[in-house]
């Protein structure tokens, strides 16, 4: 049983109980993130164009236009080797020609708008012929529902490592294959967000 | 991240050239000893060796670190005097790819470490081993809470204090040992109460790679 003042609780409330109800493939009905925690998430793996996705409900969105690509988002636990440990509990969907981005997890879907960030300008060799980029982003919550409901008009703050695998303009698959690794730090809003002043 | 293409092409559009880099990071800007010193520590095989990038959260109020009295051979760790009397110290808790093995009955939140902060340093004790850190400059330039906090009321006399700070690893030991040269980037609220008092709230991404 979850405690209402674990300070870790984030990992486990957040996304570990999404990745059980992920994995029985039903929506939250009982639990949600506590009040005023952030949740941690990790969005890994290679980027790709979106071939066939759900409707998330999201007004204006169609993920299917053509304009879309994809990628995994997993779990942040507090165990190395736990069985919620990295494992996959969602999709992150990416717009290449705005600045949005959703978020499809177990329990509710969260739509959010690049305010602040830019592509490092001097990536590094990752030693296999491609290049990193490693920067940080700010976004803001447009919209969360679900269990989510109450991190609408708050933050996201990302700690990102992009692997742009053969050297190619990053942004979109299109210029070249890319290794998405990125932490993503979610607060709620109404005036607590963890950082960032873009707000 | 990938639609940060399109930021990019935003400001790109809105200036004609290059986009402004006005919020990017670039602004933001004795191993047995160390086993040894915590009473109970485990040893560092008997420990996981962490992730890279791992992350953990600073939280608790802090308590001063009297002079003389900072842990046990200085955790290992030549590049700080934790018993100096300048440091400050709060809990550690594991987020992410760190084991918290002792806690392996009890995922629920019992601290893994001790967190020292004072004299422009960090150090992490933690299980397995143990880090040194100190703040990088922030350049010339840099937005408000780039290496420093921005204030917020809380609505009951105290202040959050938000800002993001970036340091590197000075020194690491045991199991830690390859993130030394490393870096650490820093997602903090640290609320301060209308006693005086601070109650930490910090995530620390902690990578054996440089970030910008």
């Amino acid at each position: 049983m979850l405690k209402t003042q674990n300070p870790i609780r984030l990992a486990w409330f957040g996304v570990a109980l999404a990745a059980v109800l992920a994995t029985s493939g039903q929506a939250m009905a009982q639990g949600k993130p506590a009040p005023n925690d952030p949740i941690v998430l990790l969005l890994k793996g290679n980027w790709v164009p979106v071939v066939s996705a759900p409707n998330l409900g999201l007004l204006g969105v169609n993920l299917n236009d053509g304009t879309w690509i994809v990628n995994d988002i997993h779990s942040v636990s507090s165990r190395p080797g736990s069985s919620t440990q990295n494992t996959i509990i969602g999709k992150v969907y990416a717009q290449v020609t705005s600045a949005l981005i959703a978020y499809d997890l177990p329990g509710g879907v969260m739509l959010m708008q690049f305010t602040a960030g830019a592509w490092d300008m001097n990536p590094v060799p990752d030693g296999h012929g491609g290049l990193y980029y490693q920067e940080t982003w700010d976004l803001t919550i447009l919209v969360a529902n679900g269990v989510y409901s109450e991190y609408q008009g708050g933050h996201n703050h990302m700690v990102d490592r992009y692997d742009s695998l053969a050297g190619g303009t990053p942004g979109n698959p299109a210029n070249g294959p890319a290794y998405e690794s990125c932490y993503c730090i979610l607060s709620i809003g109404g005036g607590l967000p963890l950082w960032w002043t873009s707000n | 991240m990938i639609t940060k293409q399109a930021l990019i092409n935003q400001t790109e559009s809105a200036n004609g050239h290059q986009p402004i880099h006005a919020h990017r990071r670039t602004f933001i800007g004795g191993a047995l000893g160390a086993l040894l010193a915590s009473p109970g520590r485990m040893l560092a095989e008997d420990t996981d060796a962490p992730s890279n990038p791992f992350i953990v959260l600073l939280k608790g109020v802090y308590q001063p670190v009297p002079a003389g009295q900072g842990p046990a051979s200085n955790l290992g760790l030549t590049t700080v005097n934790l018993s100096s009397g300048s440091f400050s110290k709060t809990q550690i808790y594991a987020v992410f790819g760190i084991s918290d093995s002792n806690n392996d009955d009890n995922h629920e939140g019992k601290a893994i470490g001790t967190f020292y902060v004072g004299a422009g340093h960090r150090a992490y004790d933690l299980p397995g081993g143990a880090i040194a850190m100190r703040f990088l400059p922030a350049p010339a330039g840099a937005p408000p809470g780039f290496n420093g906090f921005v204030p917020f009321p809380d609505g009951t006399g105290g202040t959050f204090l938000e800002g993001t700070f970036e340091l590197t690893i000075l020194e690491a030991t045991g199991i830690y040992q390859a993130f030394a040269g490393g870096h650490n980037h820093m997602v903090d609220r640290l609320h301060q109460l209308a006693n005086g008092s601070r109650d930490e709230f910090c995530f620390c991404n902690i990578s054996q790679y440089q970030f910008p």
